[in-house]
């Protein structure tokens, strides 16, 4: 704090006073949660709860409308595509895509953002400018031009998707983790386990990076949200997953060309869309609420 | 002098430096949060210091403690410089001089088990197998008045005394020479302050532990220490043998401490003649630091600092009055 000469009216709080607990009205969690469960069922019984294999076309069966509607059938209760495929069955098991997907991201971004701002807020002074600079400068790099650049060399595929989000993405991550680390490392058992003689690694690893959990959870659960409508985005664009594999994002490109006749094959997989970026979205901002860091630090 | 000196400090200084700039940083100015102190602290010995908050008390540990460097000046640990020491031998003098901070709130690892904490010197030192430091934490818990099963817990389920003995247990855990106490009641309540003292006071005894032990008031460190020291912005005004201290003291800053001092009921703060703000350490007044506030202040005070003057043994005063 005091090698990069900011305000010294920081400086000086070391020990600033105590934030007195608000008593705030939690929201209630249960629209979120339910979201994320409908998701998560998905995920784990998509074999058992599927009523076809996603993959099985019967062309005799193309495009069949929405079982309510005239022309629709029991059998195919959310229609079929212009493969004659059930659209219910590749919904399902479209969500252990995007779970793969957000997954992998964050834990690609997550493992570099968390490793360089763990370094830039403990060490501080020139280290720090260095890997803020840095990252000011990832961020002012597009996104999609390091995706286009990735998929001309490696190819569109799922991967791609992952490596390009996670390579991309961590400047916030560092940046949050920066923060949490510039304030925790001033608290008074961070100095402590200096006293009782804790290297450098020992202080980040066992008394910085436990209070930070919450805050990455939090910011983990929102950021999963953003990541399903880039790579949704991605694979609309044909940048991501490939055809034949069951992606929300590709429904969603594969069923534009025939809008104006087959409604159903834009709107189901948009709707799954929405209901898990929502799920995540509420459910991140019920965390934080829960697990305010502050709290956790008394 | 029988007794032998264990911590030695020489024309300690800590400036911190108010710096300007982003990338090209230049100095405008330092925060003079120790100024040239000297002092000597004797083994099995207390040593109060004391002075109005921002007059450099926690510096001056934090420097002892080694969790920031000198700006220039010498400490001396059982007559060895501390600043010779090799990474090694630093990493082992840490063994001999611990803490224990202001608020028990926050200098407990919040995610940790009251075992996990009292141990981590131990197993950061590899001091003994598991099981015996598993025993040593149930000793200590026993020393400092808990019980074994609160080994389990976290934190966060004890109240603000508990955690101090908590705080207490861990900083004896390595069998250190001395401890260094930061205000260790400030944040206690007032029925419980005694309590802890009354345990540091036995701890001592019982291990010859030297303590050096700050705050901000006066009261607070009359019955536990040999000599006082009273510090004011960096400075140090007067250092005497408590006795002497409060019976004579010589400073008039230390006469208006003391006169300040609460005597029965602690709520009934009356200033009586501390009167204006304390100065900045960024920007102390020339000559005595102490002169735009002194009631004896003369001409000379304004121009020259006064130098430090043993008075009687053990006794000494920055004052041009002596
Ligand atoms: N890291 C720091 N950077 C700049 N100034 C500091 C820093 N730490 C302490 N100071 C300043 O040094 C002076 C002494 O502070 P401190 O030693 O905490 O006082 P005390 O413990 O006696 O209340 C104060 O004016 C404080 O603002
Ligand atoms: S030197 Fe002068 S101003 Fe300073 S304390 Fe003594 S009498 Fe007061
Ligand atoms: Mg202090």
């Amino acid at each position: 704090m005091k090698e990069n000469g900011q305000d010294i009216s920081q400086a000086l709080s070391i020990t600033p006073p105590d934030v007195t607990e608000k008593k705030l009205k939690v929201r209630k969690p249960y629209l979120g949660l339910f979201f994320l469960g409908v998701f998560f069922f998905m995920v784990i019984f998509a074999d058992l709860i599927s009523p076809y294999d996603p993959f099985a076309s019967d062309l005799s069966k193309g495009t069949l409308p929405p079982s309510w509607q005239e022309g629709g059938t029991a059998a195919h209760l959310l229609g079929t595509d212009f493969l004659g495929r059930d659209q219910l069955s590749r919904i399902i098991h479209g969500s252990r895509m995007s779970l793969v997907v957000s997954v992998g991201c964050i834990l690609i971004y997550g493992t570099i953002g968390i490793i360089l701002g763990l370094i830039s807020g403990f060490f501080g002074g020139k280290t720090d400018m260095f890997i803020m600079r840095l990252s000011d400068i990832w961020q002012s790099v597009p996104g999609l031009i390091v995706i286009l650049l990735l998929v001309s060399v490696i190819g569109a595929s799922a991967k791609t998707v992952i490596i390009s989000i996670g390579i991309t993405g961590w400047p916030q991550f560092a940046r949050v983790v920066r923060g949490e680390c510039l304030s925790l490392k001033e608290r008074d058992f961070v100095r402590l386990a200096r006293v009782a003689g804790c290297s450098n690694f020992q202080i980040m690893a066992s008394h910085i990076f436990p209070n930070i959990i919450n805050t990455l959870l939090v910011l983990s659960t929102i950021q999963i949200a953003g990541i399903i409508v880039l790579s949704a985005t991605l694979s609309f664009l044909g940048l991501g997953t490939q055809p034949p594999s069951c992606d929300w994002g590709l429904m969603l490109a594969e069923g534009r060309q025939y809008i104006t006749y087959a409604w159903w094959l834009v709107t189901f997989p948009g709707i799954a869309i929405a209901i898990t970026v929502i799920g995540f979205n509420l459910t991140g901002d019920w965390l934080r609420e829960i697990l305010d860091p502050k709290q956790m630090l008394r | 002098m029988s007794k032998k000196k264990i911590i030695s400090v020489e024309n300690l200084k800590k400036y911190f430096p108010i710096t300007k700039g982003f990338i090209f940083t230049n100095v405008i100015g330092n925060v003079k949060a120790v100024d040239n102190i000297s002092f000597d602290i004797l083994e099995g010995q207390t040593l109060g210091l004391v002075g109005e908050s921002g007059c450099g008390k926690s510096t001056t540990a934090n420097v002892l403690l080694g969790l920031e460097p000198p700006t220039s000046g010498q400490i001396k640990f059982q007559g060895e410089d501390i600043a010779q020491f090799s990474k090694t031998q630093l990493f082992s003098f840490r063994r001999n001089i611990q803490a224990v901070f202001q608020d028990p709130f926050r200098s407990l690892s919040p995610r940790k088990k009251v075992k996990q904490i009292i141990s981590e010197p131990m197993s950061v030192h590899r001091v003994g197998l598991r099981e015996m430091q598993y025993e040593r934490v149930m000793e200590l818990l026993s020393l400092v008045g808990l019980s074994p099963e609160h080994a389990e817990l976290y934190p966060h389920e004890f109240s603000g005394g508990q955690r101090q003995r908590i705080a207490i247990a861990r900083a004896l855990s390595l069998n250190p020479k001395t401890i260094i106490l930061d205000e260790p009641l400030s944040a206690l309540d007032v029925s419980i302050q005694a309590q802890i003292l009354n345990l540091l006071i036995d701890l001592q005894k019982k291990f010859n532990l030297t303590f050096l032990i700050i705050s901000h008031d006066l009261a607070v460190v009359e019955h536990i220490s040999d000599n006082i020291g009273v510090m004011y912005l960096g400075i140090l005004a007067e250092i005497a043998p408590s006795d002497k201290l409060y019976s004579n003291p010589k400073h008039p800053y230390t006469v208006a401490l003391l006169e300040s001092v609460p005597i029965a009921d602690p709520d009934a703060k009356v200033e009586v003649s501390l009167e204006g703000e304390v100065p900045s350490p960024l920007n102390p007044p020339p000559g005595c630091r102490f002169h735009p506030r002194c009631p004896k202040a003369k001409a000379e005070c304004k121009k020259t600092e006064p130098e430090m003057k043993e008075i009687t043994s053990g006794h000494f005063v920055s004052c041009h009055l002596y």
